[in-house]
């Protein structure tokens, strides 16, 4: 025994064969994901892709499922991506906002549908979206939501977000912000943080 | 004597849209994200390769690496791109660390009459890793007799593969290689090179694999350990993503990744469990 010959010819495994058909709906978590990688590449299983996510319990399915839809890079795909990010599920959010931020392209322009939804917390995740894309348009998307953003908590991501721009403009709107809130010291925490950021930057 | 004058074949016929065309099919092809602000670097390479083939422009030389049957200029390109600077025992904790406690982990769960330990070394450049990890076993664990051990190398590049099968290095790749070590497992060449003795060279299993590639990759299977250090720097964050899918498929349950010391699993993806050995942080697929 010990280190064992290089076989000639070829440097590489055989892969085993699979003993089971994968399925989307396969009790072994596996072959379910195995079913979804077959789905690469595929753009019709965008709704399947969702509608299996919103079901998924088993975290290995679901980052192939949101790398498929990734990988396909669409407006299709960013729009039935963005659904998610109002699902109950905080898992399921985040694993959308980080497979819109992978699809720069599409998701920019989900910003303006998302920064009108009435559900802060989805307004919230727009704006985490926008401080991923890093993009001038996202930018301008930011100064804009915050002259007129009411919530305080969206106002604390955007504070964040903003500070992260290195935008001249960024200064006066985050300076709206604290004067909005004077009752929220946690807020004007945020927008001297910001701030600092900014002068630094 | 008299001579034709040289192609003129200067860097003003690269554009900077020629650069960005490139780096787009070059990402697509390989999955390594080329920055464009490395204009020279990607320039002077690009002429080489039009040069070699006589191309007179960026888009000839561009359709005969996405036309020619065999592939042999995209081969060519990839072997000009990629980087293969390294040397014996670079970033050893990790060796360290396979030899104390990964391999026993994964021992202990295997028959040894009918269970073989596999490890890859991807990309394994010129060879000094799979080497050193193969060295690294034989002199640090004590169980390398009870088990058939397969060390798999493989490198999207060639050129490096070639020399990694000579396994011919120079002083400055042996630096790191205690003088007792390099007596056993190296024989001198000349006075500037020592090359790996034989019976050693021919226990790593060396080939071409492109870990972008969804068929080559699903060929990989039933392995134990991979080494892949300082490749996830060259990719962007969906072929990082992709790629750790490819491992963890590529892996046996239990089985562990080792990423170079400025990479880090945990900004990749979730799917790996990390393990904090003391000699090394390691990426685990779980058990179950």
């Amino acid at each position: 025994m010990g280190l064992l010959k290089a076989r000639s010819g070829s440097a590489i495994p055989a892969a085993a064969d699979a003993a089971e058909e994968p399925r989307l709906d396969h009790p072994d978590p596996m072959l379910r994901r195995r079913a979804v990688q077959a789905l690469h590449g595929d753009p019709e299983s965008v709704s399947v892709l969702v509608a299996l996510l919103r079901e998924e319990g088993d975290n290995l399915v679901r980052q192939a499922a949101f790398l498929a839809l990734a990988s396909l890079n669409s407006e299709k795909a960013a729009h039935g991506v963005a659904v998610m990010l109002s699902d109950a599920d905080a898992a399921l959010r985040n694993g959308a906002l980080e497979t819109l931020a992978s699809m720069p392209t599409h998701a920019g322009g989900l910003l303006e549908p998302l920064g009108r939804d009435e559900d802060p917390d989805v307004r919230i995740f727009a704006v985490l979206l926008a401080g991923e894309l890093q993009d001038s348009a996202a930018g301008a998307w930011l100064l804009s939501l915050a002259a007129s953003e009411t919530d305080p908590n969206v106002c604390s991501n955007l504070a964040e977000a903003l500070g992260g721009t290195g935008l001249p403009d960024a200064v006066p709107a985050l300076e709206a912000i604290a004067a909005r809130f004077p009752d929220e010291p946690f807020l004007a925490f945020a927008v001297e943080t910001a701030l600092q950021r900014l002068h630094e930057a | 004597m008299a001579s034709f004058p040289a192609p003129d074949l200067g860097a003003a016929r690269i554009s900077a849209e020629d650069v960005t065309v490139f780096c787009d099919f070059f990402y697509k092809k390989t999955g390594i994200s080329m920055d464009a602000s490395r204009r020279y670097f990607i320039d002077r390479r690009l002429e080489e390769r039009m040069a070699a083939n006589e191309c007179r422009s960026f888009r000839e030389y561009l359709s005969l690496v996405k036309f020619q049957p065999g592939g042999a200029e995209m081969q060519a390109l990839i072997n000009e791109m990629t980087v293969n600077e390294t040397y014996f025992f670079r970033e050893d904790y990790q060796f360290n660390c396979l030899t104390k406690r990964m391999l026993d982990e994964i021992a202990n769960r295997k028959d040894p009459r009918r269970e073989r330990i596999r490890i890859w070394s991807v990309p394994c450049s010129t060879g000094e890793e799979p080497y050193s990890i193969a060295i690294s076993i034989l002199e640090n664990w004590p169980r390398a007799s009870d088990f058939d051990i397969e060390i798999i190398a493989s490198d999207i590049d060639t050129r490096a593969l070639g020399k990694a099968r000579n396994g011919i290095y120079q002083a400055r790749a042996l630096h790191r290689v205690p003088q007792r070590v390099r007596d056993t497992y190296f024989r001198k060449v000349d006075s500037e090179s020592w090359q790996v003795v034989e019976d050693l060279r021919d226990s790593i299993d060396f080939g071409i694999v492109n870990v972008s590639d969804p068929v080559q990759m699903s060929r990989m299977r039933g392995i134990d350990v991979i080494f892949c250090r300082n490749l996830l720097i060259y990719f962007d964050d969906l072929s990082r993503r992709q790629t750790a899918e490819n491992f963890f498929d590529a892996l046996n349950p239990g089985g562990f990744v080792a990423l170079g010391h400025s990479e880090s699993m945990s900004r990749i993806s979730p799917i790996f469990l990390p393990r904090k050995f003391p000699e090394a942080l390691v990426h685990q697929r779980p058990l179950a």
